[in-house]
């Protein structure tokens, strides 16, 4: 019972959430000015505006507007993008594999390497060895993933030629963008492991089962790991959402045909519907990402459960 | 009587001349937690360690579990110089020193079922003759056979600590140090919990090192005591002839700070 009820507060919340999110979305993109100007060009006449406008709809009042826009939106319809001339979802799906492969790369890549370091570095807390991984980490964060793309494109591909510069197509395409972009979670995921396990260190527990004869590595595999994990896993989730629709840098760099450049695109051509439409699906994978975390706490903190 | 003729090879505890030693690193001067100690403990006795907090008892207490630096001196448990033992030797020297702490939920892994740690333990001594039944261990600590399947949260501070003492006991130690068990549950739990170290100590023959800054516990519990005040045993023998007549004007302080018995069982019952 307590399961179910924690699953529906959770369910809840996030759609409360992806309302408001949506809602916003809808609401922001008609303050960004008329697009019909930009779709007709400057010679268009006061008759061809209105004509068009009637035929967006841009003239109903603005709720009237966006009842059709929530309408619509429980339908699954995103509306149609103004520079594809094609469905929102249609322009969006061609790219959103693309976006997943390279944020799930980044976000793996930043995991595997951030995980051990940040214990590393609180295992050695003080030592040399934490000044060591906390000075990647702080470099990680601090350089710009546009700029490491680029130099990452003129060693390993203008000098080396292993991996291509960029486009997508085989596994090499994808290694240089996900390098690039997982420094960003790399060097989070490092310092908050690093803070979170170091202050679980000093719990009784952990001097309790050195007491009871537990070696080094199986008190911070067996008890430690598991106790700092929670402020991690958040992370992972706000960090997978801000990759999924923050990588418009990297995918510049690397012409990889995701969602960052399609909404460079949209933006570039004022197509508010695809700009909106793009919002909202981030705000669904944002939502959706944080709530999979939140059903894991439960899983992984029976003390949250039952709380709940 | 010299207060250590009954020290022997014997001892499940010897403490000789211990100190350790914080360096200041150049901000005033080192701070001598411990600062030349001698401690003893035999088979089936249970000690008292009394000291206000900042006497270094407590820092003695990790130094004993190896959980603490030594600056130098000798820590013998149950024949083994723990201070001198690293990796896998000290490990398994752990089994003969173990280790219930003041907060009673704290010792124990959010995460972990109480079964499961007992199972750890057998996992990480497997050549030690440790009880095999969780039954029975728990038993030994007034424990239904049901915990076994709980989580910390869902005990109560006397479970708890129970929980801590049969995980002790579970690895059939030599020695028990005790650091302010009972201060943090309710009187009518302390006072099971003091039985239960007393019945462990007359049927295992546990040599028992307790510490706490209350007189009246280990003036009743305890079969002789040590008082200690800046990292030095300042006073050591027989608690109820101590806190009668205390020799040393820091003992004495200390008895004068406890309010009489009937005093003390009002403000409880307030």
């Amino acid at each position: 019972m307590t399961t179910l009820r924690f699953i529906a507060l959770k369910l809840g919340g996030a759609l409360l959430t992806l309302f408001l999110a949506v809602s916003l979305a809808f609401f922001i993109s008609r303050l960004s000015g008329d697009p019909t100007t930009q779709i007709l060009g400057g010679l268009a006449t006061q008759d061809q505006i209105a004509a068009k406008q009637a035929e967006l709809g841009l003239d109903r009042p603005l709720l009237s507007q966006y009842w059709t826009f929530i309408t619509d939106l429980l339908q699954f319809d995103l509306g149609r993008s103004l520079r594809f001339n094609r469905g929102n979802w249609e322009v969006i799906q061609s790219r959103i594999m693309a976006s997943f492969l390279l944020a799930g790369s980044a976000m793996v890549l930043g995991v595997v390497f951030g995980v051990p370091l940040g214990m590393y570095a609180a295992a050695r807390e003080g030592k040399r060895g934490d000044r060591i991984a906390s000075a990647i980490a702080v470099l990680g964060q601090s350089m710009p993933v546009f700029w490491l793309g680029m130099v990452l494109v003129l060693v390993f591909s203008v000098r080396l030629g292993w991996f291509p510069a960029g486009q997508s197509g085989t596994w090499k395409h994808l290694v240089l963008p996900a390098v690039s972009l997982s420094t960003i979670p790399m060097a989070r995921v490092t310092r908050l492991t690093r803070s979170s396990m170091s202050e679980v260190l000093e719990e009784p527990y952990i001097a309790a089962a050195r007491a009871r004869g537990l070696g080094g590595r199986a008190v911070m595999f067996g008890h430690a790991l598991k106790n700092s994990a929670l402020p991690v896993i958040t992370l992972i989730g706000l960090q997978a959402g801000t990759l999924l629709s923050g990588a418009v840098t990297v995918e510049a760099v690397f012409a990889w045909p995701g969602l960052g450049s399609l909404a460079t695109q949209a933006v570039q051509f004022r197509d508010a519907p695809l700009v909106q439409a793009l919002v909202i699906v981030g705000a669904v994978a944002f939502v959706a990402i944080n709530l999979v975390i939140d059903l894991l706490y439960g899983l992984i903190d029976p003390r949250i459960r039952d709380a709940a | 009587m010299a207060p250590d003729a009954r020290r022997s090879t014997a001892s499940v505890l010897d403490v000789r001349d211990l100190r350790v030693t914080f360096a200041s690193h150049g901000r005033g001067a080192d701070v001598h937690a411990v600062d030349g100690v001698s401690v003893h403990v035999e088979p089936g006795e249970i000690v008292g360690l009394v000291g206000e907090s900042g006497s270094g008892k407590s820092t003695l207490a990790m130094s004993i579990c190896a959980l603490g630096p030594v600056t130098s001196g000798t820590i013998d448990v149950a024949g083994h110089r723990l201070n001198e033992l690293r990796g896998k030797a000290l490990r398994h020297a752990r089994a003969d020193v173990q280790m219930v702490f003041q907060d009673p939920h704290g010792s124990l892994d959010p995460r972990q079922r109480i079964g499961s740690g007992l199972a750890e333990l057998r996992r990480l001594h497997p050549h030690r003759p440790v009880e095999q039944d969780d039954a029975t261990v728990l038993a030994q600590v007034g424990l239904a056979p049901g915990m076994a399947q709980r989580l910390p949260h869902q005990l109560s501070g006397g479970q708890a600590q129970r929980v801590s003492l049969a995980r002790a006991i579970l690895l059939r130690p030599e020695l028990l140090v005790a650091d302010e068990p009972t201060s943090g549950l309710d009187v009518s739990v302390q006072a099971q919990i003091l039985d239960l170290i007393r019945h462990l100590r007359d049927h295992r023959r546990l040599g028992v090192l307790f510490i706490s800054h209350d007189l009246a516990v280990v003036r009743e519990l305890c079969d002789r005591a040590y008082v200690m005040q800046h990292g030095k045993v300042v006073e050591q023998g027989d608690p109820a002839r101590m806190f009668t007549s205390p020799e040393h004007p820091y003992t004495r302080r200390l008895v004068d700070a406890v309010p009489g018995r009937g005093a003390r069982l009002m403000e409880r019952s307030a």
